[in-house]
């Protein structure tokens, strides 16, 4: 089992498409950090106007901390094209390449075989997740330093590095954030034990965020109904970590729904993967 | 002969008047030149303050500024945080509280006047005031701003604004400083209280100037609206006053 797993990892290491995204989260993010540090004015003059009729503002808002969750707010929605590159081709890639009709001679069990291509999904998607937070939050600490985090909850929420643990909602973030990447990922995985090829997989998973997304975002009765039931309805979980309190009731709500849609996914796709004629 | 009396009686009457009001207008004037006298005996001071808010729609820590005051009025504050402070009442000059009031007067007969201390009330123009009009039709009203003066030591205690209904007045904020003397000298404030009064809306809304209800919970009869109506509080403490010392 670890020997297929390890086998996994291999081709994955050994594909260019892997890097894709950690290429692109190292060199963007640098870039909108400098852009925060050199041209933040007009973000710090919004925030001042807002409140200039009756306060006086002193001190600068931009900070690490603040530059960290404007960035990840904002990539977080095209986190989604990212976590369907691997798993995308995981199954459909040995499907078109005609390499399961060698695997599979060998006298491994395919439920062992799915097991592995789905941790090897899970690690992937897990360790992208971690890098994209690590490393916003690492540059722009580096190059903003640290300081009142400044969100929007209620008004205007104002929270204290460390007695508001600014660090620990960006791990909370993360991990509930991770877990809508992973039912993606999953989604993909899904498509890619049908699919022949790669790019049918990522266009259906980006089609269902896609309209995920409406559904979250247009304000229709009907859609506001099934929205805490779709994994899409969560998108925004990073953005609710930094709620004060913690409304830990929705992110208990996003890690049943993703668990259910990821069984759920799973389940097809590990049905779909012991059935499917490798030889075809 | 019945006819001249009633005359005299009503020549005194305006003439009692208009003496009352002239001395009403000299009496403001002077307290509003004595204010102003003390007020620029500060060439220039730097404070410490804390900051304290309890304002619905904002939540903020503690925070700590070092404030340096220039005469006439340049204000430099350094904060290595965010922070917001009230604009109204600190660090303003006497003649601002007062110079934007027009029809001022004495008000005499209120209880709550502490010894040594005069209230001098008058209009104002909504724009004139440090605070955000909810929305325009505010902006048509004329609040009645109260400034109690200490005329021992020419120091502004309160400023208040409010907006005056049939019944009863609306409050808008007031603002109520506590002062120490410094340098056996310069009496200067170390606390200060501002009070906003405020619909509990997020700010984000309220800021927008879309909370038409506010005029709805204000033109209606019913006092219970009163409730709708929540109180922000400021809490500024000073400390560690250098005075006239550059």
């Amino acid at each position: 089992m670890i020997s297929l797993f390890y086998n996994e990892l291999i081709k994955v290491f050994y594909k260019r498409r892997t890097y894709i995204s950690f290429i692109l989260i190292t060199l963007l993010i640098p870039l909108i950090v400098y852009g925060f540090q050199y041209g933040a004015l007009s973000l710090e003059q919004k925030l001042s106007d807002q409140m200039q009729d009756i306060f006086l503002t002193a001190g600068s808002a931009v900070n690490g901390f603040l530059a960290a969750y404007i960035i990840i707010s904002i990539l977080i929605s095209q986190m989604p094209f990212l976590s369907t590159i691997v798993p995308s081709e995981i199954i459909s890639g040995e499907y078109s390449k005609g390499t399961f009709r060698i695997y599979l001679t060998r006298p491994i069990s395919r439920t062992k075989l799915f097991i592995s291509k789905v941790a090897v999904v899970l690690l992937y998607t897990t360790i992208m997740m971690l890098y994209f937070f690590a490393y916003t939050i690492v540059v722009s600490y580096l190059v903003l330093d640290s300081g009142l985090l400044i969100v929007f909850h209620d008004g205007l929420l104002a929270l204290e590095p460390n007695s508001d643990s600014v660090i620990f909602r960006f791990f909370l973030g993360f991990a509930f954030s991770n877990m809508i990447m992973i039912t993606v990922s999953l989604l993909c995985l899904m498509f890619s034990s049908f699919s022949k090829n790669s790019v049918t997989p990522i266009i259906s998973t980006i089609s269902i965020v896609f309209i995920g997304a409406a559904i979250l975002f247009i304000p229709i009765d009907i859609f506001q109904l099934v929205n805490p039931y779709i994994f899409t309805g969560y998108m925004d979980i990073f953005l609710k970590t930094f709620y004060k309190p913690i409304p830990y009731e929705i992110l208990m709500d996003c890690f049943i729904v993703c668990c259910i849609w990821s069984f759920l996914f799973l389940t097809i796709a590990y049905f779909n993967f012991l059935r499917r004629d490798m030889i075809e | 002969m019945k006819a001249f009396g009633k005359y005299f009686i009503l020549f005194c009457l305006i003439f009692a008047n208009e003496y009352a009001s002239t001395k009403d207008s000299v009496l403001c004037e002077y307290i509003i030149e004595q204010t102003n006298i003390n007020f620029k005996k500060l060439r220039n001071y730097e404070v410490d303050i804390s900051v304290e808010l309890d304002i619905p729609g904002i939540r903020m820590p503690k925070s700590e500024y070092k404030v340096s005051f220039k005469q006439p009025n340049q204000i430099d504050i350094d904060s290595q945080d965010f922070g917001i402070l009230p604009k109204a009442g600190l660090f303003e000059s006497p003649e601002e509280n007062f110079n934007n009031l027009e029809d001022k007067r004495i008000i005499y007969d209120d209880d709550s006047l502490k010894e040594n201390e005069v209230m001098v009330e008058g209009y104002a123009i909504f724009d004139s005031l440090k605070f955000v009009s909810p929305n325009e039709y505010f902006k048509m009203l004329e609040p009645i701003v109260e400034v109690r003066v200490d005329t021992l030591n020419w120091v502004v205690n309160s400023v208040s604004a409010n907006i005056e209904r049939r019944r009863d007045r609306i409050p808008l904020f007031e603002i109520n400083n506590t002062y120490k003397t410094f340098d056996n000298e310069y009496v200067m404030p170390v606390k200060s209280i501002a009070k906003y009064y405020v619909k509990d809306k997020k700010l984000s809304n309220w800021l927008n100037k879309d909370s038409d209800t506010y005029l709805n919970q204000m033109t209606k009869q019913n006092d219970s609206n009163l409730d709708a109506i929540v109180e922000g509080s400021i809490e500024v403490r000073y400390s560690n006053y250098i005075i006239n010392k550059k």
